[in-house]
Protein backbone atom coordinates (compact mmCIF):
# COMPACT_ATOMS: atom_id res chain seq x y z
CA UNK A 1 0.00 0.00 0.00
CA UNK A 2 1.32 3.39 -0.82
CA UNK A 3 0.08 6.72 -0.43
CA UNK A 4 -1.81 7.26 -3.79
CA UNK A 5 -3.20 3.61 -3.57
CA UNK A 6 -6.90 4.04 -3.57
CA UNK A 7 -8.37 1.54 -1.25
CA UNK A 8 -11.85 0.66 -0.80
CA UNK A 9 -12.96 0.57 2.85
CA UNK A 10 -16.42 -0.58 4.08
CA UNK A 11 -18.48 -1.32 7.22
CA UNK A 12 -17.45 -4.80 6.42
CA UNK A 13 -13.66 -4.79 6.46
CA UNK A 14 -13.82 -1.94 9.19
CA UNK A 15 -15.45 -4.15 11.77
CA UNK A 16 -13.76 -7.73 10.11
CA UNK A 17 -12.83 -10.60 12.15
CA UNK A 18 -9.75 -9.85 11.82
CA UNK A 19 -9.34 -6.59 13.19
CA UNK A 20 -11.08 -8.28 16.57
CA UNK A 21 -8.17 -10.71 16.41
CA UNK A 22 -5.41 -8.09 16.32
CA UNK A 23 -7.16 -6.52 19.09
CA UNK A 24 -7.96 -9.16 21.47
CA UNK A 25 -4.48 -11.26 20.77
CA UNK A 26 -2.44 -7.76 20.93
CA UNK A 27 -4.71 -6.38 23.96
CA UNK A 28 -4.53 -3.21 22.33
CA UNK A 29 -7.12 -0.65 21.29
CA UNK A 30 -5.69 0.24 17.58
CA UNK A 31 -8.18 2.61 16.76
CA UNK A 32 -6.78 4.73 19.70
CA UNK A 33 -3.83 5.66 17.08
CA UNK A 34 -4.69 9.05 15.92
CA UNK A 35 -1.33 8.47 12.80
CA UNK A 36 0.82 10.86 14.28
CA UNK A 37 3.63 9.46 13.14
CA UNK A 38 6.08 9.57 16.15
CA UNK A 39 6.56 5.63 16.34
CA UNK A 40 8.25 5.45 12.84
CA UNK A 41 10.13 9.06 13.47
CA UNK A 42 11.94 6.61 16.35
CA UNK A 43 11.84 3.51 15.22
CA UNK A 44 15.75 2.23 14.88
CA UNK A 45 14.77 -0.46 11.98
CA UNK A 46 13.71 2.01 9.30
CA UNK A 47 15.90 1.83 7.23
CA UNK A 48 14.99 -1.85 6.41
CA UNK A 49 11.09 -1.44 5.76
CA UNK A 50 9.05 -0.18 2.82
CA UNK A 51 5.80 0.30 4.98
CA UNK A 52 6.31 2.43 8.16
CA UNK A 53 5.48 1.17 11.75
CA UNK A 54 2.29 3.89 11.11
CA UNK A 55 1.34 2.39 8.16
CA UNK A 56 0.51 -0.88 8.71
CA UNK A 57 -1.15 0.16 12.19
CA UNK A 58 -3.20 2.12 9.16
CA UNK A 59 -3.98 -0.89 7.49
CA UNK A 60 -4.77 -2.68 10.68
CA UNK A 61 -7.37 0.32 11.50
CA UNK A 62 -8.57 -0.06 7.78
CA UNK A 63 -9.63 -3.90 7.87
CA UNK A 64 -6.57 -4.46 4.91
CA UNK A 65 -6.52 -7.93 6.36
CA UNK A 66 -4.13 -9.16 3.06
CA UNK A 67 -1.99 -5.88 3.00
CA UNK A 68 -0.90 -6.29 7.03
CA UNK A 69 -0.07 -9.63 6.83
CA UNK A 70 1.73 -9.35 3.63
CA UNK A 71 4.14 -6.47 5.06
CA UNK A 72 7.19 -7.33 5.72
CA UNK A 73 7.59 -4.78 8.17
CA UNK A 74 6.20 -7.14 11.13
CA UNK A 75 9.05 -9.43 10.40
CA UNK A 76 12.11 -6.36 10.53
CA UNK A 77 10.96 -4.86 13.80
CA UNK A 78 12.45 -6.11 16.89
CA UNK A 79 10.20 -5.72 19.33
CA UNK A 80 12.93 -2.65 21.30
CA UNK A 81 9.55 -1.12 22.33
CA UNK A 82 11.10 2.33 20.77
CA UNK A 83 7.76 3.35 19.33
CA UNK A 84 5.75 2.79 22.73
CA UNK A 85 7.92 4.49 24.82
CA UNK A 86 6.79 7.35 22.34
CA UNK A 87 3.05 7.16 21.39
CA UNK A 88 1.51 9.95 22.61
CA UNK A 89 -2.03 8.03 22.38
CA UNK A 90 -0.11 4.80 24.74
CA UNK A 91 -0.57 2.37 21.97
CA UNK A 92 2.19 -0.55 22.18
CA UNK A 93 2.93 -1.20 18.69
CA UNK A 94 5.35 -3.84 19.65
CA UNK A 95 2.26 -5.71 20.51
CA UNK A 96 0.12 -5.19 17.51
CA UNK A 97 3.03 -6.45 15.42
CA UNK A 98 3.34 -9.62 17.60
CA UNK A 99 -0.30 -10.38 16.94
CA UNK A 100 0.39 -10.00 12.85
CA UNK A 101 3.19 -12.52 13.54
CA UNK A 102 1.14 -14.74 15.52
CA UNK A 103 -1.47 -14.69 12.99
CA UNK A 104 0.72 -15.82 10.31
CA UNK A 105 2.78 -18.13 12.62
CA UNK A 106 -0.01 -19.75 14.85
CA UNK A 107 -1.54 -22.40 12.03
CA UNK A 108 2.23 -23.24 12.37
CA UNK A 109 3.08 -23.85 8.95
CA UNK A 110 4.75 -20.08 8.42
CA UNK A 111 7.67 -20.77 10.40
CA UNK A 112 10.76 -18.10 9.66
CA UNK A 113 13.44 -19.87 11.00
CA UNK A 114 14.63 -23.00 10.92
CA UNK A 115 17.26 -24.14 12.88
CA UNK A 116 18.04 -27.83 10.72
CA UNK A 117 19.12 -25.41 7.75
CA UNK A 118 21.32 -23.46 9.66
CA UNK A 119 24.92 -23.95 9.39
CA UNK A 120 26.12 -25.83 12.52
CA UNK A 121 28.61 -22.83 12.52
CA UNK A 122 26.23 -20.66 12.61
CA UNK A 123 24.62 -22.71 15.38
CA UNK A 124 27.59 -22.57 17.45
CA UNK A 125 28.15 -19.11 16.80
CA UNK A 126 25.47 -17.41 18.06
CA UNK A 127 24.73 -16.98 21.83
CA UNK A 128 21.25 -19.01 23.54
CA UNK A 129 19.44 -15.78 23.67
CA UNK A 130 19.50 -14.91 20.38
CA UNK A 131 18.46 -18.79 19.25
CA UNK A 132 15.87 -19.11 21.74
CA UNK A 133 14.49 -15.50 21.04
CA UNK A 134 14.66 -15.60 17.37
CA UNK A 135 12.28 -19.59 17.75
CA UNK A 136 10.00 -17.59 20.00
CA UNK A 137 9.50 -14.48 17.74
CA UNK A 138 10.01 -16.62 14.20
CA UNK A 139 8.47 -20.31 14.43
CA UNK A 140 4.41 -21.02 15.94
CA UNK B 1 25.07 -11.36 53.49
CA UNK B 2 23.28 -13.99 51.04
CA UNK B 3 20.98 -13.47 47.95
CA UNK B 4 19.49 -15.61 45.36
CA UNK B 5 20.90 -15.14 42.22
CA UNK B 6 19.71 -16.11 38.57
CA UNK B 7 22.17 -16.56 36.01
CA UNK B 8 20.46 -17.42 32.65
CA UNK B 9 21.35 -19.47 29.75
CA UNK B 10 23.84 -17.75 28.14
CA UNK B 11 25.77 -16.98 31.10
CA UNK B 12 26.61 -20.62 31.11
CA UNK B 13 27.81 -20.63 27.12
CA UNK B 14 28.75 -18.10 25.71
CA UNK B 15 29.23 -14.89 28.21
CA UNK B 16 31.12 -16.75 31.21
CA UNK B 17 32.91 -13.71 32.04
CA UNK B 18 29.87 -12.07 32.60
CA UNK B 19 28.64 -14.78 35.34
CA UNK B 20 32.40 -15.21 36.82
CA UNK B 21 32.57 -11.72 36.81
CA UNK B 22 29.67 -10.54 38.53
CA UNK B 23 29.94 -13.34 41.31
CA UNK B 24 33.45 -12.52 42.30
CA UNK B 25 33.08 -8.77 42.65
CA UNK B 26 30.11 -9.28 44.97
CA UNK B 27 31.90 -11.47 47.14
CA UNK B 28 34.87 -8.98 47.28
CA UNK B 29 31.60 -6.21 48.28
CA UNK B 30 30.65 -8.94 51.31
CA UNK B 31 27.75 -10.39 49.19
CA UNK B 32 27.22 -14.07 48.29
CA UNK B 33 25.24 -14.96 45.29
CA UNK B 34 23.51 -17.84 45.89
CA UNK B 35 22.23 -19.66 42.30
CA UNK B 36 18.77 -20.13 42.89
CA UNK B 37 17.55 -23.75 42.93
CA UNK B 38 16.41 -26.18 39.41
CA UNK B 39 16.43 -22.70 37.71
CA UNK B 40 15.87 -22.90 33.47
CA UNK B 41 15.78 -20.75 30.72
CA UNK B 42 13.46 -18.25 31.33
CA UNK B 43 12.43 -18.13 27.33
CA UNK B 44 14.69 -15.09 26.54
CA UNK B 45 11.72 -12.62 25.37
CA UNK B 46 8.66 -11.99 27.13
CA UNK B 47 5.97 -12.79 24.58
CA UNK B 48 4.19 -9.80 23.75
CA UNK B 49 1.14 -11.69 22.38
CA UNK B 50 -1.72 -11.12 25.71
CA UNK B 51 -3.36 -14.90 25.54
CA UNK B 52 0.15 -16.17 25.38
CA UNK B 53 -0.44 -17.47 28.93
CA UNK B 54 2.11 -20.23 28.13
CA UNK B 55 5.28 -18.31 27.71
CA UNK B 56 4.87 -17.18 31.77
CA UNK B 57 5.45 -20.37 33.03
CA UNK B 58 8.67 -20.56 32.99
CA UNK B 59 9.62 -17.19 34.11
CA UNK B 60 6.99 -17.79 37.28
CA UNK B 61 8.49 -20.81 37.83
CA UNK B 62 11.91 -19.13 38.52
CA UNK B 63 10.16 -16.76 40.39
CA UNK B 64 8.56 -19.26 42.75
CA UNK B 65 12.18 -21.10 42.97
CA UNK B 66 13.93 -17.67 43.81
CA UNK B 67 11.32 -17.57 46.44
CA UNK B 68 12.59 -20.50 48.25
CA UNK B 69 16.10 -18.70 48.65
CA UNK B 70 14.59 -15.31 49.55
CA UNK B 71 12.44 -12.43 48.65
CA UNK B 72 15.03 -11.05 46.15
CA UNK B 73 16.34 -11.55 43.00
CA UNK B 74 19.65 -10.99 41.32
CA UNK B 75 20.19 -11.00 37.74
CA UNK B 76 22.29 -8.88 34.99
CA UNK B 77 21.43 -10.30 31.40
CA UNK B 78 19.58 -7.54 30.11
CA UNK B 79 17.01 -9.76 28.68
CA UNK B 80 16.31 -12.24 31.62
CA UNK B 81 15.58 -8.98 33.67
CA UNK B 82 13.25 -7.52 31.08
CA UNK B 83 11.06 -11.30 30.88
CA UNK B 84 11.21 -12.22 35.00
CA UNK B 85 10.27 -8.52 35.59
CA UNK B 86 7.67 -8.09 33.03
CA UNK B 87 6.21 -12.09 34.03
CA UNK B 88 6.35 -10.74 37.57
CA UNK B 89 4.56 -7.93 36.55
CA UNK B 90 1.86 -9.69 34.32
CA UNK B 91 1.08 -12.09 37.62
CA UNK B 92 0.97 -9.06 40.07
CA UNK B 93 -1.55 -7.61 38.20
CA UNK B 94 -4.18 -10.81 37.15
CA UNK B 95 -5.21 -13.21 40.00
CA UNK B 96 -6.72 -15.33 37.22
CA UNK B 97 -3.20 -15.60 35.33
CA UNK B 98 -0.98 -16.03 38.11
CA UNK B 99 -3.49 -18.74 39.59
CA UNK B 100 -3.82 -20.60 36.16
CA UNK B 101 0.01 -20.61 35.73
CA UNK B 102 0.96 -21.81 39.76
CA UNK B 103 -1.72 -24.50 39.14
CA UNK B 104 -0.13 -25.41 35.90
CA UNK B 105 3.52 -25.37 37.31
CA UNK B 106 2.70 -27.15 40.55
CA UNK B 107 4.28 -23.99 42.43
CA UNK B 108 3.11 -21.76 45.11
CA UNK B 109 4.02 -18.02 43.97
CA UNK B 110 1.69 -15.16 44.81
CA UNK B 111 4.07 -12.44 42.92
CA UNK B 112 6.37 -11.42 46.17
CA UNK B 113 9.64 -11.54 44.91
CA UNK B 114 11.85 -8.09 43.81
CA UNK B 115 13.60 -8.44 40.42
CA UNK B 116 16.68 -6.47 40.77
CA UNK B 117 19.25 -5.78 38.11
CA UNK B 118 22.98 -6.42 39.84
CA UNK B 119 23.39 -2.68 38.77
CA UNK B 120 20.34 -2.14 41.25
CA UNK B 121 21.87 -4.27 43.79
CA UNK B 122 24.97 -2.77 43.58
CA UNK B 123 23.53 0.82 44.22
CA UNK B 124 20.94 0.45 46.55
CA UNK B 125 22.41 -2.64 48.49
CA UNK B 126 25.94 -1.67 48.54
CA UNK B 127 26.16 1.74 47.22
CA UNK B 128 28.56 3.14 44.66
CA UNK B 129 30.30 5.60 47.41
CA UNK B 130 31.42 2.40 49.11
CA UNK B 131 32.74 0.55 46.03
CA UNK B 132 34.25 3.59 45.25
CA UNK B 133 36.89 3.24 48.50
CA UNK B 134 38.08 -0.13 47.45
CA UNK B 135 39.29 0.34 43.69
CA UNK B 136 42.40 -0.94 43.44
CA UNK B 137 43.60 -0.41 40.16
CA UNK B 138 43.51 3.12 38.21
CA UNK B 139 40.98 2.96 35.18
CA UNK B 140 41.42 7.10 34.52
CA UNK B 141 43.02 6.94 31.24
CA UNK B 142 40.08 4.46 29.88
CA UNK B 143 37.57 6.09 27.90
CA UNK B 144 34.03 4.52 28.20
CA UNK B 145 30.71 4.95 26.78
CA UNK B 146 27.75 3.23 28.73
CA UNK B 147 25.38 1.50 26.45
CA UNK B 148 22.07 0.34 27.52
CA UNK B 149 19.76 -0.29 24.92
CA UNK B 150 16.12 -1.42 24.89
CA UNK B 151 15.95 -4.60 27.27
CA UNK B 152 16.69 -3.38 30.63
CA UNK B 153 14.52 0.02 30.06
CA UNK B 154 11.48 -0.63 27.94
CA UNK B 155 8.23 -1.20 28.93
CA UNK B 156 9.09 1.80 31.94
CA UNK B 157 5.66 1.48 33.54
CA UNK B 158 6.59 -2.31 34.21
CA UNK B 159 10.30 -2.17 35.03
CA UNK B 160 11.04 0.85 36.58
CA UNK B 161 14.18 1.06 35.78
CA UNK B 162 16.25 4.72 35.82
CA UNK B 163 15.19 7.21 33.55
CA UNK B 164 14.05 5.11 30.23
CA UNK B 165 15.56 7.91 27.70
CA UNK B 166 18.58 9.28 29.61
CA UNK B 167 19.48 6.30 32.25
CA UNK B 168 22.87 7.12 34.36
CA UNK B 169 23.11 4.46 36.52
CA UNK B 170 25.80 2.51 34.59
CA UNK B 171 27.70 6.03 34.02
CA UNK B 172 27.54 6.73 38.04
CA UNK B 173 28.77 3.16 38.53
CA UNK B 174 31.91 3.26 35.90
CA UNK B 175 32.90 6.91 36.77
CA UNK B 176 33.08 5.57 40.65
CA UNK B 177 35.55 2.97 40.01
CA UNK B 178 37.27 5.93 37.94
CA UNK B 179 36.37 5.32 33.82
CA UNK B 180 36.30 8.47 32.26
CA UNK B 181 32.51 8.21 31.04
CA UNK B 182 31.54 9.99 28.04
CA UNK B 183 28.42 11.46 27.26
CA UNK B 184 26.90 8.93 24.80
CA UNK B 185 23.36 9.82 22.99
CA UNK B 186 23.45 6.09 21.55
CA UNK B 187 23.06 4.44 24.71
CA UNK B 188 19.48 3.24 24.53
CA UNK B 189 19.49 2.55 20.63
CA UNK B 190 18.13 -1.10 19.32
CA UNK B 191 21.20 -3.04 18.34
CA UNK B 192 18.92 -5.45 16.30
CA UNK B 193 18.61 -8.10 18.81
CA UNK B 194 17.31 -11.03 17.69
CA UNK B 195 17.40 -10.35 14.13
CA UNK B 196 21.28 -11.70 14.37
CA UNK B 197 19.67 -15.12 13.41
CA UNK B 198 18.99 -14.16 10.25
CA UNK B 199 22.22 -13.49 9.10
CA UNK B 200 22.67 -16.89 8.07
CA UNK B 201 21.17 -17.49 4.26
CA UNK B 202 21.24 -20.91 4.38
CA UNK B 203 18.55 -20.88 7.49
CA UNK B 204 15.62 -19.24 5.06
CA UNK B 205 12.62 -20.96 5.97
CA UNK B 206 11.36 -23.37 3.51
CA UNK B 207 13.85 -22.49 0.65
CA UNK B 208 16.25 -25.59 -0.99
CA UNK B 209 19.40 -23.81 -1.38
CA UNK B 210 19.86 -21.53 -4.47
CA UNK B 211 16.00 -20.70 -4.90
CA UNK B 212 16.00 -18.10 -1.82
CA UNK B 213 16.53 -14.80 -4.45
CA UNK B 214 13.84 -16.26 -6.47
CA UNK B 215 11.29 -16.54 -4.01
CA UNK B 216 12.31 -13.19 -2.38
CA UNK B 217 8.74 -11.65 -3.36
CA UNK B 218 5.58 -11.33 -0.85
CA UNK B 219 6.70 -14.43 0.83
CA UNK B 220 10.28 -13.38 1.43
CA UNK B 221 11.90 -15.15 4.31
CA UNK B 222 12.09 -13.02 7.34
CA UNK B 223 16.29 -14.01 6.50
CA UNK B 224 15.74 -11.64 3.33
CA UNK B 225 14.13 -9.01 4.96
CA UNK B 226 16.00 -8.56 8.15
CA UNK B 227 19.52 -9.52 6.41
CA UNK B 228 22.17 -6.66 7.63
CA UNK B 229 19.92 -5.18 10.44
CA UNK B 230 21.83 -5.94 12.75
CA UNK B 231 24.97 -4.31 11.13
CA UNK B 232 23.17 -1.30 10.03
CA UNK B 233 21.55 -1.00 13.84
CA UNK B 234 24.87 -1.85 15.24
CA UNK B 235 27.18 0.33 13.02
CA UNK B 236 25.26 3.50 14.14
CA UNK B 237 25.67 3.12 17.61
CA UNK B 238 29.07 2.35 17.16
CA UNK B 239 30.10 4.64 14.99
CA UNK B 240 28.87 7.37 17.45
CA UNK B 241 31.06 5.54 20.30
CA UNK B 242 34.35 6.06 17.90
CA UNK B 243 33.67 9.86 16.81
CA UNK B 244 33.11 10.52 20.82
CA UNK B 245 36.82 9.14 21.07
CA UNK B 246 35.90 6.06 23.32
CA UNK B 247 38.02 3.45 23.82
CA UNK B 248 36.06 0.80 24.48
CA UNK B 249 31.68 0.19 24.71
CA UNK B 250 30.39 -0.89 28.25
CA UNK B 251 27.00 -3.22 28.36
CA UNK B 252 25.34 -5.71 30.52
CA UNK B 253 23.51 -7.85 27.78
CA UNK B 254 25.48 -11.05 26.23
CA UNK B 255 23.12 -10.44 22.94
CA UNK B 256 23.90 -6.59 22.59
CA UNK B 257 27.46 -7.63 23.23
CA UNK B 258 27.31 -10.61 20.47
CA UNK B 259 25.43 -7.90 18.01
CA UNK B 260 28.04 -5.29 18.91
CA UNK B 261 30.94 -7.55 19.02
CA UNK B 262 30.30 -9.93 15.79
CA UNK B 263 28.92 -6.75 13.25
CA UNK B 264 31.99 -5.07 13.49
CA UNK B 265 32.97 -8.03 10.88
CA UNK B 266 30.63 -6.70 8.00
CA UNK B 267 30.95 -3.07 8.90
CA UNK B 268 34.59 -3.91 8.10
CA UNK B 269 34.00 -5.19 4.94
CA UNK B 270 31.56 -2.73 3.80
CA UNK B 271 33.53 0.44 5.34
CA UNK B 272 36.94 -0.03 5.10
CA UNK B 273 37.66 3.44 6.68
CA UNK B 274 35.64 2.07 10.16
CA UNK B 275 37.59 1.71 12.99
CA UNK B 276 36.94 -1.08 15.76
CA UNK B 277 35.82 -0.70 19.09
CA UNK B 278 35.98 -3.66 21.80
CA UNK B 279 32.96 -4.35 23.31
CA UNK B 280 33.10 -5.28 27.18
CA UNK B 281 30.68 -5.78 30.54
CA UNK B 282 30.37 -3.54 33.45
CA UNK B 283 31.27 -6.10 35.49
CA UNK B 284 34.77 -7.07 33.63
CA UNK B 285 35.75 -3.79 34.17
CA UNK B 286 34.64 -4.18 37.62
CA UNK B 287 36.54 -6.54 37.97
CA UNK B 288 39.99 -5.13 37.09
CA UNK B 289 38.78 -2.28 39.39
CA UNK B 290 38.53 -3.94 42.69
CA UNK B 291 41.89 -5.88 42.05
CA UNK B 292 41.06 -9.02 40.77
CA UNK B 293 42.96 -11.54 37.81
CA UNK B 294 41.36 -9.63 35.08
CA UNK B 295 42.81 -13.53 33.53
CA UNK B 296 39.97 -14.76 34.64
CA UNK B 297 37.09 -13.17 32.53
CA UNK B 298 37.07 -13.84 29.29
CA UNK B 299 38.77 -10.41 28.43
CA UNK B 300 40.93 -11.96 25.46
CA UNK B 301 40.50 -12.73 21.38
CA UNK B 302 39.30 -16.26 22.27
CA UNK B 303 36.05 -14.62 23.63
CA UNK B 304 35.69 -11.51 21.36
CA UNK B 305 35.98 -10.62 17.69
CA UNK B 306 37.39 -7.67 19.13
CA UNK B 307 40.06 -7.90 21.58
CA UNK B 308 39.54 -5.98 24.42
CA UNK B 309 42.66 -6.89 25.86
CA UNK B 310 45.44 -4.43 24.29
CA UNK B 311 43.73 -1.39 25.16
CA UNK B 312 43.01 -2.68 28.79
CA UNK B 313 46.68 -3.47 29.46
CA UNK B 314 47.91 -0.08 28.11
CA UNK B 315 45.35 1.97 30.00
CA UNK B 316 44.84 0.00 33.41
CA UNK B 317 47.62 0.68 35.92
CA UNK B 318 48.47 -1.06 39.45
Amino acid sequence: MTSSTRVKISRTSVRSEFVKRVNEISGENILACYQCGRCSAGCPLTFAMKDLPNQVIRMVQLGLEEDALASKTIWVCASCLTCHARCPRGVDLSKVMEALRAIKLRPGTGDRLRLEKMSKETLARLPQQALVSGLRKLTG
Amino acid sequence: MEIGYFPGCTLKTKATGLDDSVKDTARVLGHELIEIPDWTCCGATFSLAADNVMALAAPVRILANARKVGDKVVTVCAGCYNVLKRANYAVRHDEEKLKKITDFIEAEYVGDVTVLHYLEFLKNEVGFDAIAKLVKRNLGELKVVPYYGCQMLRPHKELMFDDPEAPMMMDELLRAIGCNVLEFPHKVECCGAFLTVCTDPSARAGSAAGSGAAEAGSEAGVEDVARGAVSECSFTILDAAVRRGADMVVLTCPLCQFNLDSAQEEIQKQRSNFKKIPIVYFTQLLALALGLDGSKYALDAKHHYVDPSEVLKAKVTA
